[in-house]
């Protein structure tokens, strides 16, 4: 298989890049996993009471074994929580622990969690992967040497930078994988990718790919393409401090003014569906019956007008800095919106600049409009760390600085509200006023595709990108 | 002799301290903080400060410049924020893929580059030349983004002769040696032609061909020689250039190169990786730079160093 880029790290308490998660996913399991509507069911956990929102026990699944043959034990769990809300350990997952107050192991196969508050994205956060504990000699399974997980491949060997290959774990307690290793081989170039699999020395490229590749590789002998609907969300983010841009009327208008269904037929060569929301229509909390701005220029210009901002002797009402990556689409969606708005009366002006200072820039709140992409959203708590007040950098990605009182106040009763049902309405609720007040303009979540060899079967694209289908390809030969 | 090799290597030393400073300057007060990437936006106040304090990015800069420099007076040129190894054991495991590509290509463009350029030069106005000096410009002038797919779609799915990336076997270097030497062939085949012409009005050529001596031995033995300055000259600076890591090159045919690494590193804010690749890349810049002073004098016995 072929990865566009290298992992940064197999330990799953660390894992920040897509690679990286995905991959220390094969190795390991979470107490959790996502299911494909992104709610959280059993994984090393059999199952698990919740008592008054506050406490949650679990109860592991029995027999399970490390790769180096070591019964998985409470004692390990509990291991893994506590060096994630240890900051010496530095793990970006620390945060999602933070209202964990307390960690107690019950006996060898239950485990006990006391929260400081309600906190329902608990479960979710639950889905990172379980390490050993430390054994006598004091290496922890996954920091010192090998990585040590209970996930159906475990490492075999990793050239950094540039390949990592792993072996099935036949004693994996859903069974063994069917294919014995795989072999990820890191190449940056899309099209050398392709040419990998065109030749034949590649023979699964899981994702990745840019939209007009596909018809090309449809051409390939021997390849099949795969399509799936992603986690993903890819928007345009508006900065309400700015003065024009805080008007609610202008942002209604922007969204009018721009055709979201070309911009995924041609820019996305069809393979996106128009966004809603953040949610993706599969997610579990998604609702759909929002306020959705079609496309119409002639109420795009009578908003602008409304909201005192009429066409000069020139046709121009305001310009506008749409702040871009230095990718490719990033700057192509700019020169779109920059004809587009332009056609109601606001020039753009397009800035790029490479990922490190955009990013700066964005978080500091050094931008008018920008756009972006939200990659495998999971818990609808995201709603809190994107909207909420108190998520204004650097607390959360507010970077926007969007403020709603209902909203915050939503989201907060969301968090605190164990019940599954309960939570839905309230975060339907918070979608229904975002697509009203615009702090973003939700544009379309991608058509992920992968291309493989015609006889390798039953490889699954799943929303979220990772890697879990691995376990049951085999080759039809 | 010695003492000018002697006097440039001493001089490498204030300018490795000048790179140093510099690169440490530009990649400090350029936006873009390495714990916000490493950490992702989720992580905690807390967490962030703590990692900052772990990496010393809390400190004064002065002081983290004086450590810094500290570590490289000890020959230490600090661990990677993202994998914590050191820099020095990366920067030297990427050596010899850098070599090797640049050497290969390297030796495309003088393999193609001389015989032509001197073709063109004997032959100058008629055909010949035309043919050479034609396929020169196409050389120059087709971009390596589009030149590497080529001679995959060609050679490595078409012949199936070669691999279609990575760094595996004799004749993975191959094709990216092509991509990287076609666009330095065209450099180097104008600049010998140029040259070469320029040394064949002089009076030492009519005087060797008024001897009688045969036409081939007047070009390769006296006439080439002589042209080699100006030739070793964008030479050295070419041969710095792919030393330093052809970052094009490199992504397309994924070559662990050094180019490859400085790029990951400085869009992964990896502050002692960047500083660590820039210094290495200084340090061949100036050696090969001494290489080419020194083949000069070789090439012309008028040039001496010690006087």
């Amino acid at each position: 298989m072929a990865l566009e880029s290298a992992p940064a790290t197999l330990d799953p308490r660390l894992a920040t890049d897509a690679v990286s998660v995905h991959l220390s996913g094969l190795l390991f399991n979470g107490l959790t996993r996502l299911d494909a509507q992104a709610e959280p069911v059993p994984d090393l956990a059999a199952r698990w009471e919740v008592s008054g929102g506050r406490e949650y026990r679990f109860t592991l699944r029995p027999g399970v074994r490390f790769h180096d043959g070591r019964e998985l034990t409470a004692e390990d769990v509990a291991f893994t929580l506590r060096s994630i809300q240890d900051p010496a350990l530095g793990s970006p997952l620390r945060g999602a622990l933070e209202p964990v107050e307390s960690i107690e192991v019950l006996d060898r196969s239950t485990l006990r969690l006391r929260l400081r508050r309600p906190h329902a994205p608990l479960l979710t956060a639950l889905a990172g992967g379980v390490v050993p504990r430390p054994t006598v000699d004091g290496e922890s399974g996954a920091t010192g040497g090998v990585p040590v997980g209970t996930g159906p491949f475990r490492l075999a060997r990793l050239v950094p930078r540039e390949e990592v290959e792993v072996r099935a774990f036949p004693e994996h307690f859903a069974g063994p994988p069917r294919l014995t290793s795989l072999r990820f081989r890191v190449i940056p170039d899309a099209t050398t990718r392709l040419l990998e699999l065109r030749k034949g020395t590649v023979d699964l490229l899981p994702g990745g790919l840019p939209p007009e590749l596909l018809p090309a590789v449809r051409n390939f002998p021997h390849v099949r393409v795969l399509t799936g609907p992603s986690s993903n969300t890819t928007y345009l983010a508006f900065n309400l401090r700015d003065p024009i841009l805080r008007s609610r009327r202008v942002r209604a208008a922007v969204a009018h003014a721009l055709d979201r269904d070309g911009l995924v037929a041609h820019l996305m060569r069809g393979l996106a569906e128009p966004a809603t929301g953040l949610l993706p229509p599969r997610h579990w909390a998604y609702r759909g019956d929002v306020a959705r701005h079609p496309y119409d220029p002639a109420r795009a210009k009578a908003l602008l007008d409304s909201a005192g901002y009429r066409a000069g002797p020139d046709g121009v009402r305001f310009p506008l800095t749409f702040k871009a990556t230095t990718g490719e689409l990033s700057r192509a969606l700019g020169e779109i919106l920059q004809e587009q708005l332009g056609r109601v009366g606001i020039p753009v002006r397009i800035v790029s600049h490479e990922w490190g200072t955009f990013f700066a820039d964005i978080r500091s709140g050094n931008f008018q409009v920008t756009a972006l992409t939200w990659v495998g959203i999971a818990d609808p708590d995201y709603l809190h760390y994107i909207f909420h007040s108190e998520s204004v950098p650097p607390q959360g990605a507010n970077r926007g600085a969007y403020r709603n009182p209902e909203v915050d106040r939503l989201l907060d009763l969301a968090r605190a509200t164990p019940e599954r049902d309960r939570r839905r309405v309230l975060y339907g609720r918070v979608q229904e006023i975002l697509a009203e007040d615009l702090p973003y303009i939700f544009l379309w979540h991608e058509v992920r595709w992968a291309a493989l060899k015609a006889d390798l079967r039953d490889f699954r694209l799943l929303p979220a990108g990772d890697f879990a289908a691995l376990r049951e390809v085999y080759w039809a030969r | 002799m010695r003492r000018f090799l002697l006097r440039r290597l001493l001089l490498l030393l204030p300018i490795l301290w000048g790179v140093a400073t510099l690169v440490f300057l530009l990649i400090h007060l350029i936006p873009g903080d390495p714990v916000e990437i490493m950490l992702g936006e989720t992580a905690l106040p807390a967490a962030k400060a703590s990692l900052r304090a772990r990496l010393r990015l809390d400190l004064p800069l002065f002081t983290q410049y004086g450590l810094y420099l500290g570590g490289l007076v000890r020959g230490d040129l600090g661990n990677s924020f993202v994998t914590q190894e050191g820099v020095a054991g990366i920067i030297r495991r990427t050596l010899p893929a850098t070599i090797e590509l640049a050497a290969a290509g390297l030796a495309v463009a003088l393999l193609l580059a001389l015989p032509l350029g001197t073709m063109a030069a004997v032959f100058a106005g008629r055909p010949p030349d035309r043919v050479f000096m034609g396929a020169a410009l196409v050389g120059l002038s087709v971009p390596n983004f589009v030149l590497g797919p080529l001679l995959i779609l060609a050679f490595a799915i078409g012949t199936g002769l070669f691999p279609v990336s990575g760094r595996e076997g004799a004749a993975s270097v191959i094709l990216p040696a092509i991509t990287l030497g076609l666009a330095l062939a065209g450099i180097l085949s104008r600049m010998t032609r140029a040259s070469l012409l320029d040394v064949l009005t002089q009076e030492f050529v009519t005087a060797a061909r008024a001897r009688g001596l045969p036409e081939r031995r007047v070009i390769l033995r006296h006439a080439l020689r002589n042209a080699a300055i100006p030739i070793l000259t964008v030479l050295g600076l070419q041969a710095g250039a792919l030393l330093s890591g052809a970052i094009i090159t490199e992504t397309i045919f994924s070559w662990p190169g050094l180019g490859r690494l400085t790029l990951q590193a400085i869009q992964s804010r990896d502050f002692p990786l960047v500083q660590g690749c820039v210094l290495t890349i200084a340090g061949i810049y100036v050696l090969v730079h001494l290489a080419t002073d020194c083949l000069y004098a070789w090439a012309d016995p008028r040039i001496r160093y010690d006087a």
